[in-house]
C-alpha cells in the first residue's frame, strides 16, 4: 500500500497520460473481432485512473499535490491537484465511464467504432489534463486537444449537415482558443506569471489592461461553456452528434469552460490569503467589477437559455438550450464569488456544486432522450406521448432527472440551486441593490425550467400514445445500467446534500481565499430542509405550472423566434462569410494583375526608399 | 580531429559532388544515389562538427589562404552561421532523400543528373552565403542561388514552369541589381567589402553620409525582400512553388527563401549595427510590410483551389511572421524570428512532402477533390494534419511555440497591435488548413469507400515526411533544444553596436 501511494504521489499525471496514450494506441490495433476487449479496456482504463485519482484524497486534503515536468515548453510545466479539481476529475471519470457504458448501444456502426473510442480516450485524458494543469500553458495544451478530439466525437455521424454544424463548433473553438491564448500571453507578459495564482496585488497597480485580460479569458472560456452570446454552437452541434457525446459534452466538457472562468475570476483576480485579512477594499476592486459583469452575463445566459428552450420542440435542442441556461446559473455563482470577494464563499461552492449536479441530471436527460429516439426514431416531442407504458424504466429515470433539474427537494438540483439562491441574496445584501431584480429573475427562470420539464415529461411520457409506438418492445439493458447509475447519484446526493458539501466542497472553499468565519456561518452545517427554501420551491413550481397552462392554452410553445434574433447571425455568420468572400474576391480580382504587374515591384521599391528618406528628414 | 577547415571542406564536398554527378550519373541512377547518400551525410557530419566546435569554443574567422581580410576572402563561422548551415543541410538531406523516389515521377530520367547537379550547387551556394563575411561573395553566392533555383523550377519542361521560371528570373534579377546597387553605394562610402571592416567604418562615418547609407540599405533590403518574398514583392513565389517539382518546392519554401532572410539579418545587424538601423527607421518599415503580409498571404491562400499554390501563399504569410520578429529589432524578436525560420522549414517541408505524396499517388491537386484521402493515405495525411495544426498554432507543435515567442517579443517591444494581427492570421490559417483536414478524414469519397488502408507510398518518401512531423512535435514540446542555441547566436548581432 505504501509503495502504491508513493507511485501515485510521484507519477500520477505521467501515469494517466502514459496509460491514456497506450490505450489510444491499443484501440486501433484491436480489430473488429475484439470489440468486447476494446470496450472493456476503455472502461477499465477510465475506472483505473479514477480510482488512482480518488486514492490521493487524503494527501490532497492536507496540501495540494504538485508534479513538475521540467523543460516542456521551455519554461517547464506542472500539474497540481487541489481539492477543486480533485472533485471535478472524479466527476469527469464517472461521467465518461457512464457515457462509455451507454455508448455500447448508442455507437453501433462497426467500422467507425474504433475511431469513436480512440477519440473518446483522448478526450478523457485531455479533460483530466486540463483540470489537473497547474500552469496556463499546459492548461491550454490540453484544452485545445480537448476541443479537437471532442470535435471528432461530435461529427461521428459524418454527412454534410453534421460537418456544417461541426464547422460552427470547431471554428468557435479555435476563436475561443485564440482568445485564451492571447489572454495567457498578455497575462504573463504583464505579470510574469504562468500559474493559477492570486494576482490582485499586481493588478491593483495596472491600468485597463487587466480588464482586457479578463475579458479575453472570459470570452474564451465562455465560448466553451456556452455563455450567451456564444451559445449558438450548442443546439446546433448537439442535434447532429451522438447521444453519448452530448452527455459527455454537457456533463463535463462545458464544465471545463466554467472551471476556467472560475479559476480566472476567483483565483487570478482574487487576493492572496496573506493580504486578504489585512488589506482593504482596494485590492478587491478588480474582482468586484469582473464579478458584477459575470453575474449579469450569467443572468442573461439563464434567461435566454430557458426562453429558447421553451420554444423548442426538438428534444435534443431543448436540452441543449437548458444546458445553456444551467451554465448561466453556474456563471452567476462564479460572478457572486468574484463580486463579494472575501465573502463570496457561497457563490463559489454553489457553482461547483451545481457543475456536478447539472452534469448528472443533464447527462441523464440526454440519455433518456437518446433511448426515446433510438426506439421511436422521433426527435420532435410534440409527436410523442404516453411512452411510460412502453418504456417504464426510462420514464422513471426521466422523472428523477426532471425533478433534479427543476430543484425538487430530495433531489440533487435542490441543494445546489438553493445555495446559488442564497448567493444571489447575499450579493444583494452585501452589494449592489440592483441584484434584487437578479434574484427575481432567478426565480422566474427556475419557474421556466419547471414549465419546460413539465412539457418534456408530459409530452413524451404522458398523454395519449400514438398507435405506431404501442407495440414497441424496447430493449436497452446497457443504456438502462448507465441511466440507473446516474439516477442513483441524483437521488443519493438529493437525500444527503450535506455530505458532498461538507466532505468535498467546504474544504475546497476553505483552501481558497475566503473568510473562514463567513464559511462556518453560512455553509458548514447548512440546513437544506428549512421551510424558507422549500416554500420558495413551492412558489416556483406553482409559477411554472401556471406558465405551462398558459403556454398550452395559447399555443405559445409553437411560436418561433424571428430570424433576426439569432445570435449566430450576428457573430458567427459575418465572420465566416467575410473569411470566405473576401479572399475569393481578392483572388479573382487582384491575383492575376498583381502577378503580372512588375510595376508593383518598382512601386514598392520606390516607396521604401522614398519613405526611408522622408522618415530620416532628408 | 575537429579543425577549422571543416566549413570549407563542407563547401568543397558539395561542390565536388555537383561536379562528379554528371560524370557518373549518366549511366546509372542507383550509383548516383549512392554517391549522394555518401557525400551529403558526410558534409552534414562536417557541419555538425563545426557546430559543436563553435558551441564549445566560440566563433572564429577563416581567411582563405591567410590573405588579410582587406583583400582576401573571409568566412565567419559563429554560432549563427554554424547553426544555420547545419539547419540547411539537415532539411535538405531529408528532402533529397524524399526526392530520390519522387523525382522519377516528376521529370525525365535523362534529367536526373542535371537536376541533382543543380541541387548540389544550390546547397553549396546556400551554405556559402551563410558563412561568407564579405558583401561581394554574398552577392556572387546569391546569384548562383538565384540561377540554380530558377533552373530547378524550370526543369519540368512544361509551359507553366517556363513562365514561372522566367518571371522568377526577371524579378530576381531586379532584386539582385537592387542589392548590387546598394552594395556599391556602401562601398562608395566605406571603401570596404568585408562586413566587419565596413561595419567599423560605417560606425565612424554614419554622421557624414546618412543619405548614402539610407539609400544603400533601402535598396539592399528591398532587393532581398523580393528574393525572400515579402508580401507585395512575393508575386513570383506562388507560380514558382506550385509548378516546380515537389522536392524543389520544399527546398525553395523551406530554406532558399530563408537564406535571403539570413542575409538581411546580417546586413541590418552585423553590417550597420542595431543603433544605426534603428535611427534610420528601417525595422519599423519592415514590420508594416510583415503585418500586411501575414494577413494578405493567408487571405490569398484561402481563395486558392490548387493545394500547392495554397501552400505557397501560406509561405508568404509565414515569412511575414519572420519579418515581424526581425523588424522588432530586439533580441527577443530576432530569436523568435530565427525560431520560426526553423519551425516553418520543418512544418512547410512536411506539408509540401505530404502533398507531393498525394500527387504522386493520386495525381490530385485540387482541394475539392481530396475527400476521403485520409483513408487512402493515413500516414501522409497524419503528417499533413500535424504540420497544419502547427501552422494554426495548436500547442504541442513547434508553430505554437514560435507564436508564443513572437507574441512575447511583440509585447516586449510595446506594440500590442501586432498581437492582434498574429491572432487574426492564426485564425485565417485555421480557415484554409482545417477544411482540407476535415474533408480528408471526415468526408466520403464517391469513388472509394472509406476504409482505412495501409498506403503504398515508397518508404523512402514516407520516412522523411514522418521525420519532419516528429521533429515538429519534439520541437513543440521541447523548444529549448533549439532556443538555447538560438539564444547563444542572437547576442552576437547586438554586440556590434557597442
Amino acid at each position: 500500500m505504501d509503495f502504491l501511494e508513493i507511485v501515485i504521489l510521484l507519477w500520477l499525471p505521467a501515469l494517466v497520460i502514459f496509460f491514456g496514450l497506450l490505450e489510444a494506441l491499443i484501440i486501433p490495433l484491436l480489430g473488429d473481432n475484439h470489440r468486447f476487449a476494446r470496450r472493456l479496456s476503455v472502461n477499465g482504463f477510465i475506472l483505473f485512473t479514477t480510482i488512482l485519482i480518488m486514492m490521493t484524497f487524503n494527501q490532497v486534503k492536507e496540501a495540494p499535490i504538485v508534479y513538475e515536468f521540467g523543460n516542456v515548453f521551455g519554461m517547464g510545466i506542472f500539474f497540481k491537484i487541489d481539492l477543486l479539481n480533485f472533485i471535478l476529475m472524479v466527476f469527469a471519470g464517472i461521467i465518461f465511464m457512464v457515457a462509455s457504458i451507454y455508448s455500447l448501444e448508442d455507437i453501433k456502426q462497426k467500422d467507425r467504432e474504433r475511431t469513436f473510442y480512440f477519440f473518446f480516450i483522448i478526450s478523457y485524458v485531455a479533460t483530466i489534463g486540463t483540470l489537473m494543469a497547474g500552469d496556463l500553458l499546459s492548461f491550454f495544451l490540453f484544452f485545445e486537444v480537448m476541443t479537437f478530439s471532442s470535435y471528432a466525437l461530435m461529427v461521428h455521424y459524418r454527412g454534410d449537415s453534421v460537418l456544417e454544424a461541426g464547422n460552427v463548433y470547431i471554428y468557435m473553438g479555435i476563436i475561443g482558443g485564440l482568445c485564451i491564448l492571447s489572454g495567457i500571453v498578455l497575462l504573463s507578459a504583464y505579470t510574469q506569471s504562468y500559474e493559477w495564482t492570486n494576482l490582485a496585488v499586481k493588478f491593483s497597480t495596472m491600468g485597463p489592461i487587466k480588464y482586457i485580460i479578463g475579458a479575453l479569458f472570459i470570452t474564451g472560456f465562455g465560448i466553451k461553456a456556452g455563455m450567451v452570446p456564444f451559445h449558438f454552437w450548442m443546439p446546433k452541434i448537439y442535434r447532429e452528434s451522438p447521444i453519448s457525446v452530448n452527455a459527455i459534452s454537457s456533463g463535463i466538457l462545458t464544465k471545463v469552460g466554467a472551471y476556467g472562468i472560475l479559476r480566472v475570476a476567483t483565483i487570478i483576480f482574487s487576493v492572496g490569503t496573506a493580504e486578504a485579512s489585512t488589506s482593504g477594499i482596494v485590492l478587491w476592486a478588480t474582482s468586484q467589477n469582473i464579478g458584477f459583469v459575470l453575474i449579469w452575463l450569467g443572468i442573461i445566459t439563464m434567461v435566454v437559455g430557458v426562453f429558447l428552450a421553451l420554444l423548442e420542440g426538438n428534444m435534443k435542442r431543448m436540452l441543449a438550450y437548458h444546458s445553456v441556461s444551467q451554465m448561466g446559473y453556474i456563471i452567476m455563482g462564479i460572478g457572486v464569488a468574484a463580486y463579494l470577494g472575501f465573502k463570496g464563499a457561497t457563490g463559489f461552492s454553489g457553482s461547483i456544486y451545481h457543475m456536478i449536479n447539472h452534469g448528472f441530471f443533464k447527462a441523464l436527460l440526454f440519455m433518456v432522450a437518446g433511448v426515446v429516439y433510438l426506439n421511436t426514431k422521433e426527435m420532435d416531442m410534440y409527436k410523442l406521448g404516453g411512452l411510460w407504458k412502453v418504456m417504464p424504466f426510462a420514464a422513471v429515470v426521466a422523472l428523477i432527472a426532471a425533478l433534479g433539474i427543476t430543484g425538487m427537494p430530495g433531489f440533487n438540483g435542490f441543494a445546489s440551486k438553493s445555495i446559488l439562491h442564497h448567493a444571489i441574496i447575499e450579493a444583494y445584501k452585501y452589494g449592489h441593490p440592483s441584484f434584487e431584480y437578479a434574484e427575481i429573475i432567478f426565480k422566474v427562470v427556475s419557474a421556466g425550467t419547471v414549465c419546460s420539464f413539465l412539457k418534456f415529461f408530459g409530452f413524451i411520457f404522458l398523454g395519449k400514445c400514438p398507435e405506431k409506438y404501442k407495440k414497441l418492445k424496447p430493449r436497452y439493458p446497457r443504456m438502462a445500467l448507465a441511466m440507473g447509475i446516474l439516477a442513483t447519484f441524483v437521488v443519493l446526493i438529493g437525500i444527503r446534500p450535506d455530505f458532498v458539501l461538507n466532505t468535498f466542497i467546504v474544504p475546497a472553499v476553505l483552501s481558497f481565499t475566503y473568510d473562514p468565519a463567513f464559511v462556518s456561518e453560512h455553509l458548514v452545517g447548512l440546513n437544506f430542509w428549512n421551510s424558507k427554501d422549500i416554500m420558495g420551491m413551492v412558489y416556483v413550481y406553482g409559477l411554472g405550472a401556471i406558465i405551462f397552462t398558459i403556454g398550452v392554452k395559447f399555443h405559445l410553445f409553437h411560436k418561433h423566434l424571428p430570424n433576426w434574433l439569432n445570435a449566430e447571425r450576428f457573430i458567427y455568420r459575418p465572420v465566416t462569410q467575410f473569411c470566405e468572400e473576401f479572399p475569393n474576391m481578392c483572388v479573382q480580382k487582384y491575383e492575376k494583375p498583381m502577378i503580372l504587374g512588375d510595376v508593383v515591384i518598382y512601386v514598392t521599391l520606390l516607396t521604401v526608399v522614398l519613405g526611408l528618406l522622408v522618415n530620416s528628414g532628408f | 580531429m575537429n579543425n577549422i577547415h571543416f566549413p570549407v571542406y563542407t563547401l568543397l564536398l558539395l561542390l565536388a559532388t555537383a561536379v562528379v554527378i554528371p560524370i557518373i550519373g549518366k549511366e546509372s541512377f542507383s550509383r548516383l544515389k549512392t554517391l549522394m547518400m555518401v557525400t551529403l551525410p558526410a558534409s552534414w557530419l562536417l557541419s555538425v562538427m563545426t557546430f559543436l566546435k563553435v558551441n564549445q569554443e566560440g566563433g572564429f574567422v577563416y581567411n582563405f589562404g591567410n590573405w588579410s581580410e582587406k583583400i582576401g576572402i573571409q568566412f565567419i563561422i559563429d554560432e549563427f552561421s554554424a547553426l544555420m548551415s547545419l539547419f540547411i543541410l539537415t532539411v535538405s538531406f531529408f528532402v533529397i532523400l524524399y526526392s530520390l523516389k519522387d523525382i522519377e515521377h516528376e521529370i525525365d530520367p535523362d534529367q536526373f543528373s542535371g537536376y541533382y547537379t543543380l541541387i548540389f550547387i544550390l546547397l553549396f551556394s546556400m551554405v556559402g552565403i551563410t558563412f561568407s563575411n564579405d558583401l561581394f561573395n554574398m552577392y556572387v553566392f546569391m546569384e548562383i542561388l538565384s540561377l540554380t533555383s530558377c533552373s530547378i523550377i524550370s526543369i519540368k519542361r512544361k509551359k507553366d514552369n517556363y513562365m514561372a521560371a522566367l518571371r522568377y528570373l526577371v524579378l530576381n534579377t531586379i532584386g539582385s541589381l537592387s542589392v548590387l546597387l546598394g552594395m556599391a553605394l556602401l562601398y562608395m562610402v566605406t571603401g570596404h567589402l568585408n562586413v566587419t571592416e565596413a561595419a567599423r567604418n560605417i560606425a565612424e562615418i554614419y554622421q557624414l553620409y546618412p543619405t548614402n547609407l539610407l539609400l544603400a540599405v533601402g535598396f539592399m533590403v528591398t532587393g532581398m525582400g523580393i528574393k525572400a518574398a515579402v508580401f507585395p514583392l512575393h508575386i513570383w513565389l506562388p507560380d514558382a512553388h506550385s509548378s516546380a517539382p515537389t522536392p524543389s518546392s520544399a527546398l525553395l519554401s523551406g530554406i532558399v527563401v530563408k537564406v535571403y532572410i539570413f542575409t538581411i539579418i546580417k546586413i541590418l545587424f552585423k553590417l550597420l549595427g542595431i543603433d544605426i538601423v534603428n535611427s534610420l527607421g528601417v525595422p519599423q518599415y519592415i514590420t508594416y510590410f510583415a503585418a500586411v503580409g501575414m494577413i494578405m498571404g493567408s487571405v490569398f491562400a484561402i481563395g486558392q483551389k490548387d493545394i500547392k499554390r495554397m501552400l505557397a501563399y501560406s509561405s508568404v504569410a509565414q515569412i511575414g511572421y519572420i519579418f515581424l520578429g526581425l523588424g522588432l529589432a530586439s533580441e527577443q524578436g530576432l530569436s523568435a524570428a530565427l525560431f520560426h525560420v526553423i519551425a516553418h522549414a520543418l512544418m512547410k517541408s512536411a506539408l509540401f512532402l505530404s502533398v507531393g505524396a498525394i500527387i504522386y499517388k493520386t495525381g490530385k491537386r485540387d482541394i475539392r477533390e481530396l475527400n476521403g484521402i485520409g483513408y487512402e493515405m493515413p500516414i501522409t495525411m497524419t503528417v499533413f494534419t500535424v504540420a497544419a495544426f502547427g501552422m494554426i498554432g495548436i500547442p504541442g507543435i513547434n508553430g505554437f511555440m514560435s507564436k508564443i515567442y513572437l507574441s512575447f517579443a511583440v509585447l516586449d517591444a510595446d506594440k500590442p497591435v501586432f498581437l492582434v494581427i498574429i491572432l487574426i492570421s492564426s485564425f485565417l490559417n485555421a480557415f484554409y488548413y482545417l477544411p482540407i483536414v476535415i474533408s480528408a478524414f471526415l468526408r466520403e469519397n464517391k469513388e472509394r469507400k472509406s476504409i482505412m488502408a495501409l498506403e503504398k507510398i515508397p518508404r523512402g518518401m514516407l520516412i522523411p515526411m514522418v521525420c519532419f512531423a516528429l521533429a515538429s512535435i519534439i520541437m513543440g514540446f521541447y523548444p529549448q533544444i533549439v532556443m538555447d542555441v538560438i539564444e547563444k547566436a542572437v547576442p552576437t548581432f547586438f554586440l556590434m553596436g557597442n
